[in-house]
Formats: C-alpha cells, structure tokens, sequence
C-alpha cells in the first residue's frame, strides 16, 4: 500500500517537472536558434579573427550569471519591500546596479587577459593563418560587448522585474526566462558592434603560415 | 543576507565567477580548436551551438536546485537516500532534455532545408537521420554528467552552510556549456569519421 502511494507520488513529481520546465525550454530553443543565426553570421563576417571563439562562451556565461543574480536579488528585494517601482532608484537597487556593472567590468577585463593568453599559447604551439588579434583587441572586444550587452540587460531585467511585482506577478518566475532566453541575442549583437570598433580603431596584422 | 550593499554582492559573486571564467576558456578554447573541423561534417553547427549548450546548463542546474531543496527538507540523506526519489528527478531531467533536443533536432535540419536555397549546399555531409541521432544523443548525455555535477556540488554546498543559489546555476551553466560543446563535438566527429569526411 504504501509503496504504491509511494509509486505514484514520483510519477506526480516527474509529470510536474516536465510540464513545468517545458514551455519555458521550447520557448528557449527558438531565442538561441536566432542567437545562433546571429553566430553564423559573425563566423561568416569574421573567420579570420584567430581566436575570437575563445570569447563567445565567456561573454554568453557573463550576462547569464551577472543579469541572473540581479533578476533572482531584485526578486529578494522585492518579497522583502526595499526595492519596488513606486520607491524607484532607491538605495537598494542603486547598489544592485552598481554591483552588476562593477561585475561586468571585473569579468570581462578578467576573460580578454585570459583569451588573450589562451590565443597567444595556441598561435605558439600550433600556429594558424588569418588576422592576429592583439591583447587591446580582446580587451576592447571582451569590455565592450559585456558593458554594451549589460546597459540593455540591465535596464530590461529592472523593468521587467520591477513591472512584474507592480502588477501583482511573482518576479521570480517571470524575469529569469525572459532574461535569460533574450540575453544571448542581446550579446551577440553587441559583439559584433564590438568587433567591428576593435578592428577599425587598431588594424590587426595578418599572419600567414 | 537581506541586506544589499556593492561590496557584499561582489564579495559573494566574485570567487564562484572566477572558477566560471576558467571553465568559460576552456569552453571557448575547445570550440575555436574544432571549429573548422566540425565545419566539414555539419556547416551550420555555430546556429545550434548557443541553444545546445544552454539546455545542458539550465537542466543541470534544475537538477542541483530540487536536490539542494530535498536535502534541506530532509526528504534526501547526505548519501542521497531514499535512491528512488534521486532517481525520480533524474528521470524527469531525462525526458525534459530528451523532448528538448529531439525539438532543437527538428528545428534544426528544418532550418537547413530552408537555408540550402540560400545559401547553397550546406547539408551535413552525411544524412539527416544521423544528424538528429548525433544532436539527441550528445545532448542527453551531455546533460546527464552535468547533472551528476550537479549533484555533488548540491551536497557539497549543503555541507558547507553556503547559500545554494549563488553557486549552483553559475557551476551548472558553465560546466554545462563546456561539455555540451564536447560531447556535441565529439558526436559530430564521431559521425564525421563513420562516414569518411574527417
């Protein structure tokens, strides 16, 4: 008897889990099958960039944990009634805003130092044709998509955190998957903004093996 | 805890950010490796990239936060007992990421169909049904390590008396996105050099 209810009840868990993670998943795929178009084209406009693709999980994970954490606080504060729409740029969420940039900066000079080192390492052992990018250009690549991707992501994860709780809606569940399944397109786009001022500002040299 | 200021919130964020920029690389170092490579066998591969690796790392990290939940409750030991709960969730895990890359799969060779028009022959070099197989395989497997990860860093954040959600989704996603493009990598030349291409 009370295996079967025991039975039963895992079968209530696995079907609630499935059809509470699904809309949301699918959902997911579509925005990052249009964040991966973006990618094609960058690949097709910038082959030649030796190392770039060190770069592109950085950046993705970047927004994801920074925006993340400042949807899921922002969510905190909220349900505690320090941070709300009609309090607006209160203490609380100047500190949160702060915080989050101060993040993206750290991170991203953090990540085009490191791709940097890794590009440089593998051009030695294994050296490879096309344009060499310089420690400047990771880094005007690295700082420049996170702090354009992050004005966007920020301003949108308030919003929408902020709106959501305005209306009666539980922040925690909307601002997430909104953020996050908006957030790769966001830094894809902002990258090859990026890209484009790196190289025009210092032109890399061409190396050819 | 309920407090915010500047200081505690990078204070909180800063070292769980800087073992997550490791892994970042090392995702980022593998993909530029065998990128051209991986061209060969699919040419579209960079459009599935963002989507495969970001359902490995949501699953995983889904998987980290119900089992942190049942081992507060009680309902799970430190030895992740009773063994059939562990294994309802993961069962659950299973088929959410079975369904989400058999849709990802779907989607897509339906996108390449519809490109090839545009922009020529860019058909995997090998057939549609491997391809799907390749996608759906890499995938779950994929998420099932990281899941397993996912477990253990959850009992050890547990033990530790750390606040959960700072760790573990930044952990999943990012060891999500490294072997989500491993393992889809690998299929690939897998499939790849069954059929000759690699």
């Amino acid at each position: 008897m009370g295996m079967a209810n025991g039975r039963s009840h895992e079968r209530t868990l696995i079907w609630r889990v499935y059809r509470e993670a699904m809309p949301v998943l699918l959902f997911t795929v579509l925005a990052e099958l249009f964040a991966g178009s973006l990618l094609l084209n960058l690949d097709v406009n910038f082959a030649s960039l030796i190392g770039l693709f060190i770069l592109i999980p950085g950046l993705m994970q970047l927004r994801g944990n920074i925006s993340t954490s400042l949807a899921q606080r922002l969510g905190s504060g909220t349900h505690l009634g320090t941070i709300s729409w009609k309090q607006g740029l209160n203490k609380p969420l100047r500190a949160n805003i702060k915080a989050a940039f101060y993040l993206v900066i750290i991170m991203s000079v953090a990540l085009g130092v490191g791709a940097w080192l890794v590009s440089l390492f593998f051009q030695i052992t294994t050296p490879r044709s096309g344009l060499i990018l310089q420690l400047s250009h990771f880094l005007i690549i690295a700082l420049g998509t996170a702090l354009l991707a992050s004005i966007f992501q920020v301003t949108i994860t308030v919003t929408v955190a902020l709106l959501a709780h305005a209306r009666g809606l539980d922040p925690d569940n909307i601002t997430i998957p909104i953020v996050a399944a908006i957030g790769d397109i966001i830094t894809i786009a902002c990258l090859m903004v990026a890209i484009i001022v790196a190289i025009t500002l210092i032109p890399p040299i061409t190396i050819i093996i | 805890m309920t407090e915010h200021t500047v200081r505690k919130i990078l204070m909180e964020s800063l070292p769980v950010l800087a073992i997550v920029l490791v892994f970042a690389l090392a995702a980022g170092q593998f993909l530029d490796h065998t990128l051209e490579g991986l061209k060969l066998i699919f040419p579209l591969i960079l459009l599935m990239v963002p989507a495969f690796i970001d359902i490995t790392g949501d699953l995983a990290g889904v998987v980290g936060a119900r089992v942190t939940s049942h081992l507060y409750t009680g309902e799970l030991d430190e030895g992740f007992r009773p063994y059939h709960l562990l294994l309802a969730n993961l069962i659950a895990i299973l088929l959410v990421s079975t369904t989400a890359y058999a849709f990802l799969g779907v989607c897509v060779i339906a996108i390449t169909i519809w490109l090839t028009p545009v922009l020529g022959p860019i058909f995997p070099a090998f057939g549609f049904p491997q391809l799907f197989l390749a996608i759906l395989a890499a995938g779950v497997l994929a998420t099932v390590a990281t899941s397993v990860i996912g477990l253990f860093a959850a009992r050890l954040v547990y033990r530790s008396g750390r606040d959960p959600d700072s760790i573990i989704p930044p952990l999943t996603t990012t060891v999500g996105d490294l072997l989500g493009i491993v393992f889809i990598a690998m299929a690939l030349l897998q499939v790849g050099l069954l059929f000759g291409i690699v």
